[in-house]
């Protein structure tokens, strides 16, 4: 699957998972720029963004996720 | 860096400073006895108004005798020189103003386990047999004492410094304070602080365990223990009817008995009846004391009523 | 060697001089040595221990890093995360759950007694098994290389400066720092000696001042009336923010002195509004610890479970974080009440965020005020679980004695309420004035040399104070 519709996909999830309608993703968006986006939420995240790609994440890969981009890659390299 | 150590050296010199004067003047007597009775007659006015079981211990140690005292500001009136004037004997006088129960004991067992004591004297009211003060201001001061570096960054020991190099700087003698109530002023206060410890009261369980095991302590080693009820002034002593715990002074003073010989002077006699003789309804004057040290001593009780130990009220 | 100890007074400084005049590569050697040394004058026996904890944790890190299956790196992983424990679980939990086991075999009519163990625990044990746990587990997750010198994971579990009570280190932060060149930097040690000032003050002058309140209250429960009680337990956030956040601060300054950026662990925790913030707040290394190795791993195993996954996790880490804490029941309500108000929060979260949003609450002074009343409430209600009391019935015994005995004036100790109240003030204002007008006020960190010097003064002065010099008197000690 190409980046970008990586990205139309994850977009929405986002916008959900953090309830901001407007969010835009950017491959260096990170928890801190993003309000309600913590440890909490991060997991419910992560298991919807599974839902949406049907793949399957392992812990060892949420520790390489520094950012948006990170996370883009690895869902790429899943698909 | 040597800069910086330069800087920390004159950051620390006050304190150096500070320090070399309290090992000079010394107002404990901690690193040096004291033989000018001027300035011992300072340090006492100074130092040991600061903190009295600091200096006292301190003292003992310097000089321990056979005999102590123990207890708050009324056994305090219990003066070393009243016993010396009656038999000669050396006493020390370790009671302090407000002191508890808990003072009591602790410096009791401190110095029973240094040296062997002969009779130990221990002035007790109601309002200190009470589970309500528990303050204990001896540990500290042992810790204090102790501990070289504690004694010397300690505030008593920091402030008795400045006041005493005050005194000498400007060549000051002891000085009578100046109180800033009038007699019948200080009078009503204390009567509304001997209220507050009766509505206070509650029976101290753990005084009660505590004095008993002293008193099992005294009997094995051959310690004599005697207890002294100073008197008060019967408008003080009226309080405790007024509170209704007649009974409870009644099991206090069965509990004292079962623990050592009683000298009760806190009754309505001709002493306790006549103003004149107290300073303030809690302390007597210095002839009353003479009059309670005499009978003790010689073991005439006239003003006192004497209970010998008895544990025939055992809880 | 405790911080407040004039041992340390003479030790820290001989350290320091010893430590800028050697030559780089010696330095970390000596380190090691002399936190060995600090280490040493609290119980030489479990020095052993530790020692034993270092070797297990540097050899499976290695093999875990060398091993080439996934399968057998977990293994190892599992083996050292075990045998890591091992010493933690006996010294702390033994009689715990000996006890545990004899009342149930006590229910099946089988009563047998089973020996207790009555050790005093090693110093510094919770803390550097976590941090040994931290590093093992980094290298399995790949996040760091196995570290081949001995003598530089030694050190990082030794460093005598957390090593008896946190911040919880990562290996990822210190070992850098460990091998790198250390130059004398006056700014970074003037930094750090400001930092242990203000920790031996928040120690002396607060925590240690209260305690004798609150110790006299709760080691005569029966004895005082409920107002009194009331009062020790709404006092004890403050002393024991006093008293870690104080230590913290010296550890961390410590550190700052020898060159070292050690995490912080407090942040103004009193205003917090929410006790989510809270957390963010309070203790963050040991949070920080948790979140990474415990509630990460715990929410993603039950993410499917979605907001219901994470309250469980939530809870389940909390209570690991109570038995962390202490070895009884009632730490672990201790945690279970975090994990619960957390979790609340959580599910709560859209809900308050619209209401707030429509009232516009959240720039109102007093809602602020409110919010963080309420959270320091919920936290000294915790608190009683979480270290007052010895056992949960003896917690509802308070409460209860609360509830029904408070009509009388507290207990009253004059001079201790008094010296604690200005002390904590002082605390408070300075706290308040960080976290709402940072910058306003400057005193240590001000240009005026002669400003700063007095402020230094004046602290110090407070400290003798206010301050309390009884030693080793440490809630957290017994980690």
């Amino acid at each position: 699957m190409e980046k970008e519709e990586i990205v139309k996909i994850l977009t929405p999830v986002f916008r959900k998972v953090f309830g901001d309608k407007t969010l835009e993703l950017t491959d260096q968006l990170t928890a801190l720029d993003v309000e309600n986006w913590d440890s909490l939420s991060h997991m419910l995240l992560i298991a919807e963004v599974e839902n949406q790609f049907s793949i399957k994440f392992r812990l060892k890969e949420l520790n390489k996720m520094a950012n948006v981009g990170d996370m883009i890659a690895i869902i790429s390299s899943k698909l | 860096m040597w800069n910086f150590i330069k800087k920390i050296l004159i950051f620390i010199s006050p304190f150096i400073i500070l320090i070399a004067l309290e090992v000079i003047i010394d107002p404990f007597n901690y690193f040096f006895g004291e033989k000018n009775p001027a300035q011992l007659e300072l340090k006492n006015s100074l130092a040991r108004k600061k903190n009295t079981y600091l200096y006292r211990l301190i003292e003992y140690e310097r000089n321990p005798t056979k005999t102590i005292v123990l207890g708050d500001s009324r056994a305090q009136r219990l003066m070393p020189d009243f016993f010396t004037e009656v038999n000669g004997e050396k006493v020390l006088n370790l009671a302090a103003g407000a002191g508890s129960l808990q003072d009591v004991i602790k410096i009791f067992w401190d110095l029973s386990s240094r040296n062997k004591l002969d009779t130990v004297y221990i002035g007790i009211g109601i309002e200190g047999y009470s589970g309500t003060l528990l303050k204990d201001r001896v540990s500290p001061a042992i810790e204090v004492k102790n501990s070289i570096p504690l004694y010397l960054m300690n505030k008593f020991t920091l402030e008795s410094t400045m006041l005493l190099l005050k005194a000498r700087l400007f060549n000051q003698g002891v000085e009578a304070a100046n109180p800033p109530f009038s007699r019948e002023q200080f009078w009503q206060y204390e009567l509304r602080e001997e209220e507050r410890y009766l509505r206070n009261y509650t029976y101290p369980k753990n005084y009660y365990n505590e004095l008993k095991k002293i008193s099992e302590y005294c009997a094995e080693n051959k310690i004599k223990l005697i207890f002294i009820i100073s008197p008060t002034h019967t408008e003080l002593q009226n309080k405790v009817n007024e509170f209704k715990l007649n009974r409870e002074y009644e099991r206090f003073k069965a509990d004292i008995i079962s623990f050592g010989d009683l000298y009760d002077f806190n009754w309505p006699n001709v002493i306790t009846e006549k103003k004149n003789n107290f300073l303030d309804p809690l302390h007597s004057i210095d002839s009353v004391s003479r009059i309670m040290i005499k009978e003790i001593i010689l073991n005439k009780p006239e003003y006192a009523k004497y209970s010998k130990q008895s544990t025939t009220n055992i809880k | 060697m405790v911080f407040t100890s004039f041992n340390f007074l003479i030790f820290f400084p001989a350290v320091l001089v010893v430590y800028f005049l050697l030559p780089q590569k010696f330095r970390w050697v000596f380190l090691l040595v002399a936190s060995y040394y600090f280490y040493l004058n609290t119980k030489p026996v479990y020095a052993l221990l530790l020692a034993g904890v270092t070797l297990t944790t540097y050899f499976f890190a290695l093999q875990i890093q060398k091993a080439k299956s996934e399968k057998k790196k977990r293994q190892l992983l599992i083996i050292d995360v075990v045998i890591t424990l091992l010493p933690l679980f006996f010294f702390k939990y033994f009689n715990f759950v000996n006890e545990g086991i004899f009342t149930l075999l006590n229910y099946a009519g089988l009563g047998l007694a089973l020996p207790q163990i009555s050790f005093l625990l090693p110093v510094g044990i919770s803390f550097y098994t976590f941090m040994a746990l931290g590093y093992v587990i980094d290298v399995y997750n790949e996040d760091i290389d196995a570290e081949e010198n001995f003598g530089i994971v030694a050190l990082f579990l030794s460093f005598f400066p957390v090593v008896m009570s946190g911040p919880i280190e990562r290996a990822s932060n210190m070992f850098p720092q460990f091998k790198s060149k250390i130059q004398f930097n006056s700014g970074m040690v003037v930094s750090g000696l400001q930092l242990m000032l203000w920790g031996y003050f928040m120690k002396l002058a607060v925590a240690d001042r209260l305690s004798i309140y609150i110790d006299a209250v709760f080691n005569n429960v029966d004895q005082h009336v409920g107002s009194s009680l009331l009062l020790a337990s709404l006092m004890q956030p403050i002393r024991v923010y006093g008293d870690l956040g104080g230590y913290s601060l010296i550890a961390i300054g410590c550190a700052k002195v020898m060159g070292f950026n050690v995490i912080p662990n407090f942040n103004r925790p009193f205003f917090a509004t929410t006790m989510s913030e809270f957390w963010r707040r309070w203790h963050m290394s040991l949070i920080q610890w948790l979140t990474d190795y415990v509630y990460t791993p715990l929410a993603f195993t039950f993410r499917k479970w979605g907001v219901w996954g994470i309250a469980l996790a939530l809870n389940l880490t909390f209570i690991i974080s109570g038995a962390w804490h202490g070895a009884a029941l009632n730490y672990l309500v201790w945690g279970a009440i975090q994990g619960i108000a957390l979790s609340v929060e959580m599910l709560t979260r859209s809900k308050k965020d619209a209401f707030e949003e429509r009232f516009n609450l959240k720039t109102r002074w007093w809602y602020i005020m409110i919010g963080c009343v309420l959270t320091y409430l919920l936290f000294a209600f915790s608190l009683s679980f979480g270290g007052t009391a010895d056992t949960v019935p003896e917690v509802f015994h308070i409460f209860g004695r609360i509830l029904t005995d408070s009509l009388h004036w507290p207990y009253k100790d004059g001079d201790t309420m008094l010296y604690g109240f200005i002390a904590f003030s002082i605390l408070f204002i300075k706290d308040f004035m960080e976290e709402y007008y940072p910058g306003r006020i400057r005193l240590f960190g001000n240009e005026n040399i002669t400003v700063r010097w007095l402020s230094y003064y004046c602290v110090i002065f407070l400290i003798f104070y206010l301050g309390i010099f009884s030693g080793e008197n440490f809630v957290y000690f017994q980690f």
